[in-house]
């Protein structure tokens, strides 16, 4: 039964990705004149804190889920064996520091701190969330590349998500959100554009380490089945983000193209967090053997 | 000229990815057993250990060796090398038979695995 561990690692990494691209956003919007800028940076720190909140309630849950898992026994059980997992295993180690990552995550998120040294706090301690998940998840079976190249594939997810929930965020009252949408889309294009490549790239690498050229796997496997369902959802992103691209952006004097863009950025969001919810269920699928 | 940059580092950096890549195994299977699958043996073993392709968690190794009676013939605690990778376990004395060696494991990234298989000790003279 993988869906409530699958449930989790979907909470943690679209929690942990959200506020690494919202928080890398705004260091790259930084440059943008104040009035049209001045409703995401308004909510930039209550979505960070409301986002750290979650995660300091879902990651111990999901440790004990994980321990469950490792001792094939249930939560009322595992506990008087979560010090020896967390002494003694290499993913309780991991956990072990994943967890107060968190903690100094969530105080960082309160505290009353400029805005860019916040953001630079919120990029780095997330950095660290991801560099754990990526320990304590398959890449570990595969070599310390391969711990590398995930974390930079979570990070590139990070990127592109956060920057479309950026552009969204600062879209207040006209005449801001008009200026707002013209100064931060093209930086969200470019993230986007870069994302993909990455995602791409690092994406396929995971999926030949764990598959090779095995293709009959994709059909005949439940991994390589999840799988296909990603890289499918992953498709109608793309198909979506490049009509924005070469439709849509082109005409953002207009009002009705900004409108139009905001609804397929909204759909762009729904449909990353399902590509995530894939990204979780193969984190807790056994690659095939 | 910019764009003919971007579009070789780009091909660049996807082929070193790429071309980085083997195909591997991820959770923990034997890759070999001593005494091997289906092997029959003219003495009892004094010990037996399997090698797993992915390195385990010793705290959650377990390893038993069951007679035809149902009867546990592994002797202490498994032991497993430093690189994690082989687990072992003494016996006692084994009587002329057919042995299951029952395995439960997790890997390193969390995973459970678990099998048997079997070997035969011949009597003398057999």
């Amino acid at each position: 039964m993988i869906a409530v561990p699958a449930t989790f690692a979907w909470l943690l990494i679209a929690a942990q990705s959200l506020i690494f691209g919202t928080a890398a956003f705004a260091l790259v919007t930084r440059g943008l004149a104040s009035d049209s800028s001045i409703d995401f940076r308004r909510r930039l720190p209550a979505l960070w804190r409301a986002l750290t909140l979650a995660l300091l309630v879902i990651s111990p849950l999901a440790f004990l889920e994980m321990a469950c898992e490792m001792a094939q026994t249930r939560w009322w059980r595992v506990m008087p064996l979560v010090p020896e997992i967390m002494r003694e295993t290499d993913a309780g180690r991991a956990w072990r520091w994943r967890l107060l990552a968190v903690m100094v995550l969530a105080i960082a998120a309160w505290l009353p701190i400029r805005e860019r040294t916040a953001a630079v706090a919120m990029m780095l301690l997330t950095a660290v969330l991801m560099l754990f998940g990526s320990i304590a998840g398959h890449a570990i079976d595969f070599g310390r590349l391969s711990i590398a190249i995930y974390w930079v594939h979570q990070a590139a997810a990070g990127l592109w998500l956060g920057a479309l929930v950026s552009l969204m965020l600062g879209c207040g009252a006209d005449p801001c959100q008009a200026q707002w949408i013209r100064a931060a889309t093209p930086k969200v294009a470019a993230l986007a554009a870069a994302s993909v490549a990455i995602l791409t790239a690092t994406g396929l690498f995971a999926a030949y380490q764990r598959i090779g050229w095995n293709l009959h796997l994709l059909t005949d496997a439940m991994y390589g089945r999840t799988l296909l369902w990603k890289l499918a959802s992953f498709a109608i992103v793309i198909l979506l983000a490049a009509h924005n691209r070469l439709r849509v952006i082109s005409h953002l004097d207009e009002a009705a193209s900004r409108e139009t863009l905001l609804r397929n950025v909204a759909a762009e969001i729904v449909l990353l967090a399902v590509v995530l919810g894939w990204s979780a269920m193969l984190a807790n699928t056994p690659p095939p053997h | 000229m910019r764009t003919r940059g971007r579009t070789a580092l780009t091909i660049l950096t996807v082929a070193f990815v790429l071309g980085a890549a083997v195909p591997a195994r991820a959770h923990s299977f034997p890759e070999q057993e001593s005494p091997s699958a289906g092997q029959t043996l003219s003495a009892p073993p004094g010990e037996v250990s399997i090698k797993f392709d992915a390195p385990i968690e010793n705290l959650f190794a377990k390893i038993e060796v069951d007679g035809a009676d149902g009867k546990n013939y592994a002797v202490g605690d498994p032991t497993l090398t430093s690189d994690g990778r082989t687990l072992s376990i003494k016996l006692g004395a084994l009587a002329p038979g057919v042995y299951t060696v029952k395995w439960a494991v997790v890997c390193i990234d969390t995973h459970h695995t678990n099998g048997s298989y079997i070997f035969t000790v011949k009597g003398p003279g057999a």
